[in-house]
């Protein structure tokens, strides 16, 4: 069954390049025909990560014999999620560009997709740290064409994707810089046997280096603050379905590399610098959350959420144990869905009105497009940690294990906790600012009242002449169709992860105490 | 004193030789032919590239001229083999494009087709035979006929700006040649020795009265080569002779030449690896300001010769950046870095030639001619893309990530961690350097104001889409030859992305 997984991997980057290649080298290939291949190659990959989940395929094959690596691939209790998570987020994307058609060449657009998709799946299945490292990059170069070709002119996209391609650069050299380390003096680059103690075994003074390097990398992507300021210019500029990679994709790299190459290689290192880790992602969410109380653009405003939730995320690593890596995980799960859900949400809303203002009096969603709004309630409730959603979970575990941390400077982590706790209320006031602003609407009694002939004539030229063409034109561009399955399915998934959470936790429980041994 | 004399390792360095003393003659009973030249310099360099692989494939060991006590004047080693059949295969490359240049806008001259095809074999056959001499003569006399016959390449080029940049390699070459005659003197004082194998120089270090001659010896061997390597601080030639050539020498320069050098280099410090001197120390401090400042200068350029002569120069830095720690992998490595820094650079200066040619050089390439270039020449603007990913070090091009990677291993290794860092710095700053140029080729063609962008794209989308694909610059459509030169260094970039070891194994 290695087929499977080696599928999962080829199909989307094969698809990619062909789609990348026949929209320059033969006849341009028209949005419906490059929209079907990549529906396809989507679908094709989602199920491939599936059978490979549930078979449990495995390939091991000498592949760079001069540098030691292999071409190892397999998924475990800690990729599975994420490698179904990036599969199927991808395919939802897809689905939404169908009717936020890409402005520019289609195959280009579909090709650059797949092949984030397939450089993802690839990172989150090698069991080589050198291997990774290539796969980690092999979405850079897409996603920077993603925005600086496909994002929103308006919200200077050029800049926007320098800042995310050489951030991102910077941060996987020192991520280089640090497995090279550990690879060079544990002798081995199979994270199975780094994790397995082979990296355990080395000096402090070395395993420190590597760890600190390591961090300092990755820290860039998941993005920890301090090094975040890539993350709300991207997700503003970049188009919907880019929007909803970077979110669901990109930065679970980054905990993921955080969790395979820092956490379970180098314990100790790792014990040393979670504390100032706690601190950071705690800062994070706070200062994720005050933003959140000011921006006034929507999807930037939805970006920087994004910002404090991986704080939680972070913050949860740095406790530790096995409650700590657990929750963690599904953290990071939640976290995927839900900013997948809010930005196809915004982007439907972007896409019909322009950019969002979240101060500007506007129609409510609830009565220009209830089940846009609807889902619009159920991904900010789900932001915002209620309980019965999926964000609950994440943020729940999250607090809990930073209460619970053994072996820290025990104050610390005990402020950390409350200061976090705090980040959460922030959530819940930015929350409903937007739901108040966008799904309530402030100028929703008098579009409301006012009927559909005198609308025009009622409102005041001054400010609302585009408001009342753009009311006009929402009235009868409700979000339907694909756009709507592909929201609905992920309405959906917030629900069940909210409700369900032991079908996510069961799948990491098999793994975590084996990988945990050195960790206790 | 009886040698003995292996004709099968020679022919790699005899072949292009005697294609250059052909080349002549032919020139003489058939004068008047511009392509025929050319036609013998690529069948030369194929036939060399042909017996090299023979060589291999037969399991010739690659030693000849050895005397009774079993030292070899010319010893190819696997990794000498690697390095000859770069050199030999990038002046394949180069002769074709040569081949294929319109004779007809050769300002001045008629282009001295038979001149300039010898000067190219001439120079090849030193780069080649550099690599395998193992005797202080034999070495500098190859190292210089490596180097001369570029400056006369450049020079009959034609045209003010040739000559100066003629002028300035010319200076240089004479400048490196006494350097480097300099540093063989005293290599010769020190060891007492004209052959160049490991043992003789083990013996002086280990000698306090003659190690600092040893030394100093490496210091200058550094400094010589260096300047034909175009490491900085002795890089200053490079950018004048590259503007100044025109794409396909510029692209010798870039590649055949600096193979030659590094082999040259490779000779001198395999001598010098066991030892850990301070010459290492100099070369890490050489290869970091290499790095540093070409990445800085090739930042601002937008001229593409120009880009390209600093790129050349950091990219040096790379090239030698293993070689500055004592480690098994670090020669391996340095070559290997040389052989995607060729595959890469090959690519850029065959798409460069190709709209040169197109263009009928009405001026030099600049950033802003790559305009549009992936919605009007898909092909040449994807080659464009992988050579010069494949030099930032980005997939899709992985072999240049797999090169970066080989050669910050063994500086990793050995713990230069100020070099680490600075190579590092490098390579983020090397992908804002490349990627700027791809930027560019994505970037629609006519844009008057910003505010237009989306429209004007829109429109060529949908011109596209309906089929009448608009031709968005009169720009003809280069010679055929292009196109499978193009093809060929395309496939080079993507059969070694997937399996890295193709070209690893080389060396």
């Amino acid at each position: 069954m290695s087929l499977v997984l080696l599928a999962a991997v080829a199909v989307p980057l094969g698809v990619g390049a062909a789609l990348m290649a026949g929209d320059r080298l033969g006849r341009p290939v028209g949005h419906t025909g490059a929209w079907a291949v990549a529906v396809l190659a989507s679908v094709v990959t989602l199920a491939a990560c599936v059978a490979a989940v549930v078979t449990d395929a495995h390939i091991d094959k000498p592949w760079v014999p001069g540098l030691g690596m292999r071409l190892h691939l397999a998924t475990d209790g800690i990729s599975a999620p994420l490698v179904i998570l990036a599969a199927a987020v991808t395919l939802l994307a897809v689905a939404v560009s169908s009717l936020q058609r890409p402005k520019g060449t289609p195959g280009l657009f579909y090709g650059c997709l797949l092949v984030v998709l397939g450089g993802a799946v690839a990172a989150f299945s090698v069991r080589d740290a050198v291997a990774f490292f290539i796969a980690f990059e092999v979405v850079l170069v897409p996603m920077w064409v993603l925005i600086d070709r496909f994002g929103d002119a308006a919200a200077d996209r050029r800049r926007a994707g320098w800042m995310f391609v050489l951030y991102t650069v910077g941060g996987s050299m020192f991520m280089l810089a640090g497995i090279l380390l550990l690879v060079v003096s544990a002798g081995t680059s199979d994270l199975e046997r780094l994790a397995g103690g082979a990296a355990a075994a080395l000096p402090f003074p070395i395993a420190m280096t590597a760890g600190v390097l390591l961090t300092l990398g990755l820290a860039v992507k998941v993005p920890l603050i301090g090094v975040h300021s890539w993350l709300p210019r991207a997700h503003t500029a970049a188009p919907t379905a880019g929007s909803m990679l970077l979110a669901a994709v990109l930065l679970k790299l980054g905990t993921y590399g955080f969790i395979r190459l820092v956490v379970l290689p180098l314990p100790v290192a790792w014990r040393t610098i979670a504390p100032v880790i706690a601190v950071l992602a705690v800062v994070g969410i706070v200062v994720g959350g005050l933003v959140c109380l000011v921006e006034r653009d929507l999807k930037r405003l939805v970006a920087w959420s994004s910002i404090a939730h991986m704080g939680f995320v972070m913050l949860a690593l740095a406790a530790g144990q096995q409650i700590g890596l657990q929750a963690a995980l599904y953290g990071n799960i939640a976290h995927g869905v839900i900013s997948a859900l809010l930005f196809a949400v915004v982007g439907a809303l972007k896409a019909r009105r322009g950019a969002v203002d979240v101060d500007e009096p506007m129609v409510g969603l609830r009565n220009s497009d209830p089940r846009l709004g609807f889902a619009l309630v159920v991904g900010t409730a789900a932001a915002i940690g209620l309980p019965g959603l999926a964000g609950f979970w994440g943020e729940i575990l999250a607090l809990f294990a930073a209460w619970g941390a053994p072996h820290r400077p025990g104050a610390l982590f005990h402020v950390l906790t409350a200061v976090a706790a705090f980040g959460a209320v922030l959530a819940a006031a930015y929350g409903v600012r937007v739901l108040r602003a966008v799904w309530a609407g402030e100028r929703a009694p008098e579009a409301a009242d006012a009927t559909l002939g005198t609308s025009d004539g009622a409102t005041p030229a001054s400010t609302a002449g585009e408001h009342a063409e753009a009311s006009a034109s929402v009235a009868t561009e409700r979000v339907v169709g694909l756009e709507w399955l592909a929201i609905g399915v992920l309405v959906a998934a917030v629900f069940v992860l909210g409700v369900a959470p032991t079908l996510l936790m069961n799948v990491a429980d098999a793994d975590l105490p084996r990988l945990l041994g050195g960790l206790k | 004193m009886k040698i003995s004399f292996d004709a099968l390792a020679l022919a790699p360095a005899v072949v292009p030789m005697v294609g250059a003393l052909l080349v002549l003659l032919v020139d003489v009973v058939l004068p008047g032919r511009a392509r025929l030249p050319w036609v013998l310099a690529v069948l030369a360099c194929l036939g060399g590239l042909g017996a090299l692989i023979v060589g291999a494939v037969t399991g010739g060991h690659g030693t000849s001229l050895c005397d009774a006590s079993g030292g070899c004047y010319w010893q190819a080693d696997q990794t000498g083999v690697g390095l000859q059949g770069l050199a030999l295969a990038s002046a394949a490359v180069v002769a074709v494009l040569a081949l294929a240049e319109k004779t007809s806008d050769m300002p001045g001259t008629k282009g001295h087709p038979a001149v300039r095809a010898m000067l190219v074999l001439a120079a090849t056959a030193g780069c080649v035979g550099v690599v395998a001499a193992r005797d202080l003569g034999s070495w500098l006399v190859l190292i210089e006929l490596a180097t001369i016959p570029s400056v006369a390449l450049v020079a009959l080029r034609g045209g003010r700006q040739a000559a100066h940049g003629a002028l300035t390699l010319l200076v240089t070459a004479l400048v490196s040649f006494a350097v480097l005659a300099l540093g063989a003197a005293v290599w010769f004082a020190a060891t007492g020795t004209a052959s160049m194998t490991g043992d003789q120089v083990l013996d002086a270090f280990a000698d306090p009265a003659r190690k600092p001659l040893v030394v100093l010896a490496m210091m200058l061997v550094i400094a010589g080569v260096g300047f034909k390597l175009s490491l900085a601080p002795f890089h200053a030639w490079t950018p004048e002779a590259f503007e100044g050539s025109g794409s396909w020498v510029a692209a010798f320069l870039a590649t055949t030449s600096k193979v030659g050098a590094l082999g040259g280099m490779l000779v001198v410090l395999r001598a010098a690896s066991s030892l850990g001197s301070s010459a290492l120390t100099a070369l890490a401090v050489v290869a970091a300001l290499s790095m540093t400042v070409g990445n800085v200068m090739a930042w601002r350029q937008d001229g593409a010769l120009r880009f390209m002569a600093w790129s050349t120069v950091a990219q040096a830095g790379w090239v030698v950046l293993p070689m500055t720690v004592v480690a098994g992998g670090s020669v391996t490595a340095a070559a290997a870095y040389l052989a995607l820094y060729t595959i890469g650079t090959l690519a850029v200066f065959v798409v460069l030639a190709a709209l040169e040619d197109a263009r009928s050089r009405e001026h030099e390439t600049t950033i802003g001619d790559l305009r549009g270039l992936f919605r009007t020449r898909p092909m040449m603007a994807a080659t464009l893309a992988l050579g010069l990913l494949a030099l930032a070090g980005l997939p899709p091009s992985i072999i240049g990530v797999v090169a970066k990677i080989v050669a910050l291993k063994p500086v990793v290794a050995g713990g230069v961690w100020w070099l680490v860092v600075i190579a590092l710095l490098n390579a983020v700053l090397g992908v804002a350097v490349y990627l700027r140029w791809i930027a560019a080729m994505f970037a629609p063609v006519a844009t008057p104001a910003p505010e237009n962008d989306d429209v004007s794209e829109e429109a060529a989308a949908v011109a596209a889409l309906s089929g009448n694909e608009p031709e968005l610059t009169p720009l003809p459509r280069p010679k055929k030859v292009y196109g499978v030169l193009a093809a060929l260094v395309s496939l080079a970039v993507v059969t070694t992305s997937l399996a890295p070891n193709v070209l690893l194994a080389l060396f």
